[in-house]
């Protein structure tokens, strides 16, 4: 894509409107500094990169806060960017940023839209602007800004991002890891330093910290060990058992227990847990509808007696039908059919049933199982803090007190503030249990009495929801007191142990007990210890990708560009290349891009630190050049920001050939910008026949700058240029349509001319075409054959450099359109 | 130019490099976490991933 104009309002040193219009080839902005030339090239970067390149790359964000607005644009309005673009085809394409409060705003043709069409591919291409302060991001940057910029240079922004992000992640590792993985990793670093600092376990000590390579082994040796401390065979828990009595034997004799919050075993928390789940099942509504409807079947139970009663009664009525079979009273017929007609009443009523006997049973058992869940969950739970409650008494303070020594009354402190907070709440465990039995009973009594009531159900279901509550209380508060008592849980069993001598063996019964998080702690630190291995790994491949990505003709290319600056008077100490820095044993050193220099012959340290600023200067101008080109990209323009800073007239003058080459052999559009008049006239002398288009900021106010259109060349010079190609003989073919071409632009020249001088009425030659020119000469009274003679200029074709087919170029013709330019020009001037 | 919308996933610059580093490591964990950098905002999702490996050696049984 090409450019065709930029419209900014608002933004940066833009308040009012302006739009520029930009020639195909080569557009160039003469400004003094500070009068909005930057802004242009920013104006680009927000449109087409949402930020610009001052703003990604600075060291405070919070210093540009804001700084895309213009503080002199109407608050009301939205400051904008706008572009319009045109496809290889032509197609016209208008592209449109605001800047808004809420952020930036898309457009295309109009329409909003999220994102660019091209923004897949504008992610991996090289951006098509050359500016100063990018130079000294690239070369004048410290390493590993120089190798972002260089990264974003090639393409290789993701790439960069991707292996900043590892990076990150494989020099931190811990502070992304869960709590638990930090607390196994410090378990298992206590553990080793343990081992290793008993003769006898220090081999284990070394062999685990091997990690999962060493695991097996270690545990190998702390059972043979294990074995010979308890002159047995055994293997596992047993072992762990026989150790355990062992050291509680010994230990006895100074002090037996612990102050530490007991761990339930995996398959005691399964059973807590599942205790619970049932107890909570329990505790329902429908608990109580279910003894209700018990209850209410109990009422029925006499009329069944009846029915029974009567069944019986009716046939033993069929052997002796005149005397009542009970208290043998005689019956007559109407006694016998009341009796009938009861009995099948009673039939009809009650029917078959539930056999409320079951009901009664298996309610009665899940009573049962309701107490046992009980008593199994509380005496579970309670197990918990059931050392620490025996460590609290009077006697067992003193003997821990004189154990754990002077210095270390904090330790004591929190033994004593975990007891005394756990205390209560152990208490009410064991008495809401006893109520739940309690209450369980009296309604398991009632079942057996047939006696049951809604009452006592109700006050079952009542102390079983108390009983959860208050063991979850309890559950609470153990949680939060049990990291509170390690340290004093360690100091009191290393003073038991240093008196009992069992150092060992509760050092042997510890790690023996915790093979399963050793393993999962060794794992994780292999984990960790493998992201050493993935920085270098990624550290290599983005090595190599930004090498390969440096010698695919990047620095071919950077050099050709290089050499076409360069002049035959410089000192020998040029540029020799790009590469990334390696160690002596040839990897690649992260992040670290090389610019090499030699001088006469002779490679110095960097480019960076040899070259002169003009130098450097030259070198990241080649390098943005050389990107941009090599870089597949949306784009076909270059925008070039006062490239010549700090250059002497030579290389300026060498700089101008780069320009004409970007446009003639690269097929760039170039807009050009630069702080030196004369420098732009040069380059407008050195590109005279691109035919470009010129532009002068001549001032800047608070509304913006002033901007100014000024003509290629002037109209004489054309004349004479285009009546001297006519007259070489050796002109090619090309040549001479240049000449037509020169011609056509005077004749809109000469035609704005008038509209300005005779109409007062202000017009770009650029934007006119043959009838444009034959309206303006005509209103302005110009006789009518001339008209006719001067618009003839216009009838080969509109674009010299793409003849229609059966073009020939024409001496005479070109001739005949000077002659018609003159009778103009002289026309102008007698009028 | 392609008139469509970014694709999904990385782009063909970033499997280059996927690859390359795949190259060098067949190590699970290094595996994982390239497939992670290559979707959303790496520094995020890349976290995101190495914490879940290690809850995944913390919860096995």
């Amino acid at each position: 894509m090409r450019l065709r104009s930029l419209s900014v309002a608002g933004f940066r040193g833009f308040n009012s409107p302006r739009t520029i219009e930009f020639d195909d080839r080569l557009t160039v902005i003469s400004a003094p500094n500070s009068h909005g030339k930057t802004s242009i090239t920013e104006a680009f970067e927000l449109l087409f990169y949402g930020q610009t390149s001052k703003v990604a790359t600075a060291d405070s964000r919070d210093e540009y806060k804001d700084s895309y607005r213009n503080r002199h644009y109407a608050l009301e309005d939205a400051p904008y960017v706008q572009a319009c673009c045109a496809e290889a085809d032509g197609t016209e394409i208008t592209f449109r940023v605001e800047i808004h409060d809420s952020g930036i705003k898309r457009f295309v043709d109009g329409g909003p839209v999220d994102a660019w069409p091209f923004e897949a591919e504008l992610a991996n291409a090289a951006r098509p602007f050359v500016v100063q302060h990018a130079l000294k991001s690239l070369l004048l940057a410290a390493p590993t800004d120089r190798f972002k910029g260089f990264a974003r240079l090639l393409g290789l922004h993701e790439v960069d991002m991707v292996h900043q992000a590892l990076v990150n992640l494989c020099t931190k590792p811990d502070s992304h890891l869960p709590q638990r993985a930090k607390k196994l990793l410090s378990e298992l670093d206590l553990f080793v330093g343990r081992l290793k600092s008993i003769k006898e376990t220090a081999p284990a000590g070394k062999a685990l910290a091997k990690g999962s390579a060493g695991i097996n082994d270690a545990f190998a040796k702390l059972q043979k060990r294990s074995q010979k401390l308890v002159r047995e065979p055994l293997e596992g828990e047993e072992l762990v058992a026989a150790l355990v009595t062992l050291r509680n034997a010994a230990a006895a004799k100074v002090y037996s227990g612990s102050v530490k919050i007991g761990e339930l075993s995996t398959p005691d928390q399964g059973r807590s847990s599942a205790a619970a789940l049932r107890i909570q099942g329990f505790a329902a509504e429908e608990t109580i509808e279910e003894y209700a409807r018990l209850a209410a079947a109990g009422a029925t139970d006499r009329l069944r007696n009846e029915l029974t009663l009567l069944g019986v009664g009716l046939k033993l009525l069929e052997e002796s039908p005149e005397r009542c079979p009970l208290c043998r009273q005689g019956l007559d017929e109407t006694q016998r059919a009341a009796m009938h007609a009861r009995h099948d009443s009673l039939v009809d009523d009650l029917g078959a049933g539930p056999d409320l006997d079951l009901s009664r049973t298996q309610f009665a058992t899940r009573l049962q199982h309701l107490v046992q869940d009980v008593e199994a969950h509380a005496q579970l739970l309670s197990s918990r803090s059931t050392e620490l409650i025996n460590a609290n008494t009077p006697e067992n303070s003193k003997k821990i007190s004189g154990l754990i020594g002077e210095g270390h009354e904090h330790e004591l402190f929190l033994i004593a503030a975990a007891g005394a907070a756990i205390g209560p709440h152990h208490k009410k465990l064991s008495e809401a249990s006893t109520a739940v039995s309690l209450a369980a009973k009296v309604c398991t009594d009632a079942i057996h009495k047939k006696a049951e009531s809604v009452a006592q159900v109700e006050e079952l279901v009542r102390v079983t929801a108390e009983y959860l509550s208050v063991a979850t209380a309890y559950e609470t508060v153990v949680a939060e007191v049990e990291p509170t008592l390690e340290e004093p849980s360690r100091l009191l069993q290393a003073a038991v142990d240093v008196q009992a001598g069992t150092t060992e063996l509760s050092l042997l019964i510890e790690v023996l007990g915790s093979r399963y998080n050793l393993g999962r702690a060794t794992r994780i630190r292999e984990a960790l210890q493998s992201l050493k291995a993935l920085r270098k790994h990624v550290d290599q491949a983005v090595g190599q990708t930004m090498e390969d990505a440096f010698s695919n003709k990047l620095t071919q290319a950077v050099m050709g560009w290089y050499r076409r600056i360069r002049t035959t008077g410089d000192p020998d100490v040029h540029f020799s290349g790009f590469s990334m820095e390696r160690t002596k044993t040839g990897k690649f050193k992260s992040r670290r891009v090389r610019v090499a220099a030699h001088s006469y012959g002779v490679e110095l340290a960097s480019a960076v630190s040899s070259l002169s600023e003009s130098k450097l200067n030259a070198l990241g101008l080649c390098m943005s050049i050389a990107t941009a080109l090599g870089s597949p990209g949306p784009w076909d323009f270059i925008v070039l920001d006062d490239p010549i800073q700090s250059w002497d007239d030579d290389h300026e003058i060498q700089f101008v050939n780069v320009i004409r080459r970007l446009v003639e052999n690269e097929n760039r559009q170039i807009i050009l910008m630069s702080h030196r008049d004369s420098w732009i006239d040069q380059v407008v002398m050195g590109c005279r026949s691109l035919n470009g288009r010129r532009y002068h900021i001549a001032g800047y106010s608070q509304d913006g700058p002033v901007i100014t259109g000024g003509a290629w060349a002037g109209v004489d010079q054309r004349l004479r240029e285009a009546l001297g190609i006519a007259s070489d003989l050796s002109a090619t073919p090309v040549r001479l349509q240049h000449a037509e071409e020169e011609l056509r632009i005077t004749a809109s020249q000469l035609a704005a001319e008038v509209a300005k001088l005779k109409l007062a009425r202000s017009v770009g030659a650029h934007s006119l075409n043959k009838e444009r020119v034959r309206a303006i000469l005509t209103e302005a009274g110009c006789d009518a054959k001339l008209v006719d003679r001067v618009v003839a200029t216009f009838n080969t074709t509109d674009d010299a450099h793409h003849a229609p087919k059966g073009y020939e170029p024409n001496r005479e013709r070109i001739r005949q359109y000077h002659g018609a330019l003159c009778d103009l020009k002289n026309w102008i001037r007698k009028s | 130019m392609s008139i469509k919308a970014g694709d999904e996933g990385p782009t063909k610059t970033l499997r280059a490099f996927f690859d390359r580093v795949a190259g060098l490591t067949d190590h699970p964990l290094h595996v994982r976490l390239l497939k992670a950098a290559g979707k959303g905002e790496p520094q995020v999702a890349l976290e995101r991933e190495f914490k879940k490996a290690i809850e995944e050696i913390l919860d096995e049984a």
